[in-house]
């Protein structure tokens, strides 16, 4: 090729315009041929052109030549890979561009490529130090550059790890490559064309301000230890393995200073082939070594391991022909100069290289010294160091007599027939019997016994390294071992001894073990039962586990259900519920994982979006209903994963909703859900707990209140929102139709529900319960109360009973209601004073506010009821009159609330000032009489409070009034009939009455006669104290009683006959006749009439006995009332109130029940 | 790499009978190969090594021909290329080199480590050997082994790491045993 271009341009120099644009053609050529080949010899030309005859235009077409990178043939790629390494070669000023374009192929997709970027950089590397020595001053260019090469050059000696055998292959090579540029040369490098234009570590001057030399030295002693510790890695592969010799070779040939520590490694490897090779590849290998070995030697410097290596190459099958014919033809002299003059320089230079100066000497020293220098030497060295230790202690006992033993005696251990390998790499010992012959034996069996472990040296090797002892200590124990060891060891060991004489590759065909092919591939179902039962036998694993590794294995346990679930899932869950108390961090472990896995924080991101249906939300679900049929068991686990799992789904939050609701668990449930309302305030569960006040189940719901107002009380953060929770269920009354929410799973919901007092009682629980923990909610009921119908208050007003009575009555804000009254809440309001002062007495704060109420805002008296006991004398005498309009039980409530019978204590007023109360107001006609008369007798058949003591002075005062209260004789005759003991009394009271002339008024007067009939015949000294014509009166509507009187008045003892005047005699006596007179006249009268106005009197018959009968019913009806009233007035007399305050249509026909309403009436009339 | 990709040289040691057949079926089935000798001289194989073509006289041409294949192994060679080529004059690079017998891999195997020395640019080669014996009917059947390995190495996406598994399995399916070493130069 190069030879057309000089045919076509034989002038080329001269004419460069004519090269420019032939350059040009090719490239405009290169990108449109569609042969690889094409493209890839056209390029060639350029790249010869470019660099070899015009590198002036190098810098014009690098970009284009370059850009060919992107071609899909892999040839052209490398040829751009070439020309990148040539270009920097020529122009060092391309080096920025290179680098950053060898950066960025190194992390190109094809291997090919990455693997040519690492064999092309030793080269740039080099030239990267010429450039930057070359330069007067750093810049900044040059450091970044720098800093690219550096890291590919970390990047790629990583790769000598690489699963990839050709990467790795790649890499050696380019260690190899790293190793020469960063060690010196010496005048006995024998340099390849590559590498001779190197510029190496010599060149940089110690003291480079950029450069620094000793770690850049530092850095190439430590390639080529990566080469030397590649080179004994027990699973190398073949390629590598010969890859890495020849690299090594390479190294020791070019550095003649590290050829010592190259043999040794040979020696090491010779006796120690990787036991992974196969057959024909320890053949290539063995190959591979002799020619590099036989390369060594002809190598001048090799002269002072000649020795070895020629040892080693007889093993490895080299005729001594060979071996005469590959020595380097030097005289002795100039060998030896060569020697003295490398001492020399070693010595110049010693301060630069200590290392190489303690491996020399660690040759020549006795392994005492050795041990010291070893400690800081490499793994491998000491390795070595042990081998030859041994080797040296083993050489004087090759005697005859023992070489003799052990072979008889291995004789035993020989297989009958010669195997085939052996035969295959024997060569017959050329040199037996030699002096060198016996070392490399004794080396040879040395390394047997450090390979098998048995030597003490390996071993101590490792003790000091780790803690470092006084070296004769160590020493000493030595010797006695290995004497002893010489009697029994080499029995076992001949065997291998003879064998390994020539190494030989290993019978048993090895290879890099790969999995998929030892492994047969199962069946789906055959291989999900395989893991299945191996994961039990983990499972089983830690069942055994008592100590440490339990937490270790559980976590494998999980991974493995995580990354594989199915049927393992089960299993695990299984057995976790087999054992809940002992598996519960394996629970929760596993959830963790879950999560990490859906969160991505572990290695296995799931792709799952929901947590709600990820495998974390389904495993959290899952638990919990497993562990909620687990009773006892399962309750502490349940509580435990619900506190500790990472994020509860909502799924969770109802399975814990539907546990709370088994009426067998409540309590712990409940507990549950009250220490995740406390400890995760994030999962927002108090929504949840508040939603448990509606629940129809008893025991749940006041368990749940008891929850819900021990938190309420300890954690002022919960009760914003726990009070807005119960006004938001409280309003739920508003709505025409009880909402969802109202229905818990146990009352199931219907289509348009409608409000049943169990519902509306169910609104009101959590508001009930809070109502007393927060005063001020009260005022919230006024939004709803005035809007719900009739039947929601009175339930309303009994679930507020409790609450309000807990209040109490100095609740400010319950007295600032009581005052506010606010429009339609005035049943509530009456409901809730009378609630407040059921039992104890009312406050005055309380009184006044009432009093206030009464007097500005609502003017109904049955505000005052309750609070009467506070009030004063005269303002229940004032309010009398409208009490006494009350339905009869109120009427009575009032009774007894004014005289203080409610509370033990003394009311305003005094039942005799009441009575006498009662009886002016009859006088003074502002109330109907019979309301008067039904209050009376009211007042009097509450003999609790209205004694005969107080009748008697209530009657003594009224019988001293003028005018005679009209209701006095009907009150005495009550009272009379109530307490017959009250006779006695009744006759004063009627002494008094003839003293006051008591005929003189009508209504008296016949209360007086009825009186006088009830008396007989106590009465009949009274009546004879009459003037005679009142009793004459008296006799004309009582006949029975002057018959009865003149009895009485013929029984007297004669002096007392005689007191009676005889007028009043007449009277007595004369009635008889006449009376018979009258009889009989009234009895023919009365015939007569019957006869005449017998019809129309039958009709006024029918009709007085009509009225009769109406009247009876009327009075027991009105007693029926009122010991019914008796168990729970106080309620009735509310609910009637309201009643009548809705204006209900299905009203008591009551005839008192109707004068109520007009009086209600006519006080809502006035507002 | 893929297979019209790569490169192979095939090297017997006189060009002659062994790579040539090898030569020929790869050629067949379209790869890019070329065949070497690496002796000194050119020699015709005969019944054995170190006999190569004595022959009585009064032995027909038509049968010394014919007997031994000669003829049409030189007519076969004639169509594939011009002239016998020598491994060591040649510099062109190749991915694979097979060699046909033990000394003729050592040969290249030396020539390389020698040439590597004078390189410019650097490349990894693997160097695969298979022993066949020098007659007729030997360099067939190598030819089909040498075929074999050949499509299979062709056909790996990434040869440097796949060798050793495929050596390995050619190996085990002919019973035959491969050298097999990798050379910078």
């Amino acid at each position: 090729m190069e030879d057309d271009l000089m045919a076509l341009y034989p002038d080329g120099e001269q004419d460069s315009q004519a090269l420019y644009d032939k350059i040009v053609e090719l490239i405009n050529e290169a990108s449109s041929l569609h042969s690889g080949d094409e493209r890839c010899a056209n390029l060639n030309m350029v790249h010869d052109l470019l660099v070899n005859r015009c590198p002036q235009y190098l810098d014009n077409f690098f970009d284009e030549f370059v850009a060919f990178q992107t071609d899909n043939y892999i040839l052209v790629k490398k040829g751009v890979l070439n020309f990148l390494e040539a270009a920097c070669d020529k122009d060092l000023e391309m080096l920025p561009k290179v680098i950053n374009h060898l950066t960025l192929l190194l992390e190109d997709e094809v291997n090919d490529v990455r693997k040519k970027v690492m064999l092309v950089l030793p080269s740039v590397y080099s030239n990267c130090l010429r450039w930057i020595l070359s330069a007067r001053s750093i810049s900044t260019e040059m450091e970044n550059t720098w800093q690219f090469l550096n890291q590919m050059q970390r990047k790629i000696i990583d790769e000598l790890d690489s699963v990839n055998d050709g990467i790795r292959t790649h890499a050696v090579k380019f260690t190899e490559g790293l190793s020469i540029v960063l060690s010196e040369k010496t005048e006995d490098s024998i340099l390849t064309s590559r590498t001779a234009n190197y510029t190496t570590l010599d060149s940089i001057p110690n003291n480079h301000s950029f450069l620094k030399w000793t770690k850049l030295e530092d850095e190439g002693k430590q390639a080529l230890d990566s080469l030397l510790g590649f080179l004994a890695l027990s699973h190398i592969s073949s390629v590598n393995l010969m890859t890495c010799i020849a690299s090594l070779t390479n190294i020791a040939r070019q550095r003649p200073q590290f050829m010592d520590r190259v043999v040794k490694a040979f020696e090491a490897l010779h006796v120690n082939l990787p036991p992974t090779l196969a057959k024909s590849q320890v053949s290539s290998v063995r190959k591979d070594l002799k020619i590099q070995l036989l390369s060594l030697l002809r190598h001048p410097c090799s002269i002072d391991y000649h020795t070895q290596i020629t040892t080693l190459l007889s093993g490895l099958g080299a005729t001594q022909t060979e071996i005469v014919k590959n020595q380097p033809k030097v005289d002795e002299r100039r060998g030896k100069r060569k020697l003295g003059d490398e001492k020399a320089r070693q010595m110049a230079i010693g301060e630069k290289r200590p290392r190489l100066e303690a491996n020399m000497e660690d040759l020549s020293d006795d392994y005492e010294m050795s041990g010291n220098v070893n400690k800081i030497s490499l793994g491998e060295d000491s390795k070595f160091d042990a081998v030859e230790q041994l080797a040296r202690d083993l050489l004087p006992r090759l005697i005859p007599q023992n070489v003799t033993d052990l072979v008889l005696l291995s004789m035993v251990a020989l297989p009958d027939t010669i195997p085939p390998h052996f035969q295959s790499s024997f060569t017959p010992i050329s040199a037996a019997g030699t002096p060198q012959q016996i070392e490399h034996v004794s080396k040879l069996l040395a390394s047997q016994f450090i390979g098998a472990g048995l030597s003490k040296y390996g071993k101590v090797r490792k003790e000091k390294s780790e803690e470092v002892k006084n070296v004769d200590d160590q020493v000493a124990p030595v010797k006695p071992a290995t004497s002893a060891n010489d009697s029994k060891k080499p029995v076992n060991q001949e065997s291998a001894d003879k064998s390994k004489l020539q190494p030989k590759p290993p019978v048993r065909r090895a290879k890099k073990f790969k999995l998929h092919e030892v492994t047969v591939k199962l069946d789906d179902s055959a291989r999900d039962e395989t893991a299945l039962e191996a994961f039990k036998r983990v499972l089983e694993t830690n069942n055994l586990e008592k100590f440490g590794a339990k937490t270790a294995i559980n976590k494998i346990i999980v991974s493995l259900v995580c990354t594989f679930g199915g049927s393992m899932k089960t299993t695990l869950l299984d057995y976790i519920l087999k054992d809940i108390k002992q598996q519960s961090d394996l629970a929760l472990l596993w959830l963790y994982q879950e999560y990490a896995n859906f969160k991505g924080y572990g290695a296995i991101k799931s792709d799952e979006e929901d947590i709600e249906t990820s495998k974390y939300g389904n495993l959290l679900t899952l638990l919990l209903n497993q562990l909620q049929e687990e009773f006892d068991a399962g309750e502490s686990l349940f509580t435990r994963i619900l506190l500790e799992a990472p994020l509860l789904t909502n799924e969770a939050t109802q399975v814990l909703q539907r546990f709370c609701q088994d009426p067998d668990r409540i309590g712990v449930g409940l507990n549950t859900l009250k220490t995740l309302v406390l400890y995760r305030p994030k999962a927002n569960l108090l929504h949840n707990l508040l939603a448990f006040s509606m629940n129809p189940h008893n025991e749940i719901r006041s368990k749940a209140l008891n929850i819900i107002k021990e938190l309420f009380i300890s954690n002022e953060e919960f009760r914003q929102e726990m009070e807005t929770e119960a006004l938001k269920i409280t309003n739920y009354l508003l709505d025409e139709h009880p909402p969802k929410e109202v229905f818990s799973s146990v009352v199931a919901y219907t289509e348009s529900p409608t409000w049943n007092e169990d519902l509306i009682k169910l609104c009101l629980n959590l508001y009930a319960l809070l109502l007393p923990l927060k005063h001020s909610l009260i005022h919230e009921v006024e939004n709803i109360y005035p809007k719900i119908p009739a039947e929601m208050k009175r339930t309303v007003l009994r679930s507020l009973e409790i609450p309000i009575r807990s209040m109490g009555m100095d609740s400010p804000y319950l007295l600032q209601f009581v005052e506010q009254c606010p429009q339609g809440t005035e049943t509530l309001v009456t409901r809730v004073i009378h609630v407040l002062t059921e039992r104890v007495a009312p406050s005055p704060a309380l009184v006044e506010r009432v009093r206030d109420l009464y007097e500005k805002k609502v003017s109904d008296v049955r505000f005052l009821v309750p609070v009467l006991a506070g009030l004063k004398r005269k303002e229940v005498l004032d309010a009398l009159p409208k009490f006494m309009q009350l339905a009869p039980i109120v009427l009575k409530e009032v009774f007894n609330r004014a005289l203080g019978a409610s509370h033990g204590q003394t009311g305003p007023l005094s039942a005799s000032e009441l009575l006498v109360a009662l009886h002016n107001i009859e006088s003074s006609k502002t109330v109907d009489v019979k309301i008067v008369i039904r209050s009376i007798s009211l007042l009097l058949q509450e003999k609790a409070v209205c004694t005969q003591e107080s009748i008697i002075a209530a009657l003594q005062e009224l019988v001293e009034q003028t005018p005679l209260p009209t209701l006095l004789m009907r009150t005495a005759l009550q009272a009379l009939n109530l307490h017959p003991k009250l006779a006695g009394f009744t006759m004063q009271l009627m002494q008094k009455l003839v003293q006051k002339s008591v005929w003189k008024n009508k209504r008296v007067w016949e209360g007086f006669i009825v009186c006088c009939q009830r008396t007989k015949p106590q009465c009949f000294g009274i009546l004879l104290q009459l003037p005679p014509p009142q009793l004459k009166s008296i006799f004309e509507v009582a006949g029975e009683l002057r018959e009865k009187l003149l009895e009485h008045v013929k029984q007297f003892p004669p002096h007392q006959k005689a007191r009676i005047a005889r007028a009043m005699m007449q009277v007595l006596e004369k009635d008889p006749a006449e009376e018979q007179r009258l009889a009989e006249l009234a009895k023919k009268q009365e015939q007569e009439r019957i006869a005449e106005q017998e019809k129309i009197y039958q009709q006024k018959l029918e009709e007085e006995r009509r009225t009769k009968i109406k009247e009876e019913e009327d009075t027991k009806d009105q007693e029926d009332t009122l010991r019914d009233s008796q168990t729970d007035e106080s309620e009735n007399m509310a609910i009637k109130m309201e009643d009548e305050d809705i204006k209900d249509t299905s009203f008591e026909s009551e005839a008192s029940e109707k004068e109520e309403v007009s009086a209600i009436q006519t006080i809502t009339g006035r507002n | 790499m893929s297979s019209n990709c790569l490169r192979i040289a095939v090297v017997c040691s006189s060009n002659q009978n062994r790579s040539m057949e090898a030569h020929n079926f790869l050629a067949k089935k379209g790869f890019r190969v070329k065949s070497f000798g690496s002796g000194n001289h050119v020699k015709l194989p005969g019944q054995a090594a170190d006999k190569p073509n004595i022959y009585d006289f009064n032995v027909s041409y038509d049968e010394i021909y014919t007997q031994n294949g000669l003829l049409h192994m030189l007519d076969r060679n004639r169509r594939i290329k011009e002239a016998p080529e020598r491994f060591q004059d040649y510099h062109e690079k190749f991915d694979v080199i097979i060699t046909c017998e033990e000394r003729v891999y050592d040969q290249v195997v030396e020539d390389l480590e020698l040439r590597k020395e004078r390189t410019t640019t650097e490349d990894c080669v693997h160097i695969l050997n298979l022993d066949i014996q020098d007659n007729q009917d030997e360099a067939t059947i190598g030819a089909f082994i040498i075929c074999d390995l050949v499509a299979m190495l062709a056909e790996s996406d990434d040869l440097d790491n796949d060798i050793d598994e495929i050596v390995h399995e050619i190996e085990q399916k002919c019973q035959r045993m491969f050298l097999h070493t990798v050379v910078f130069y």
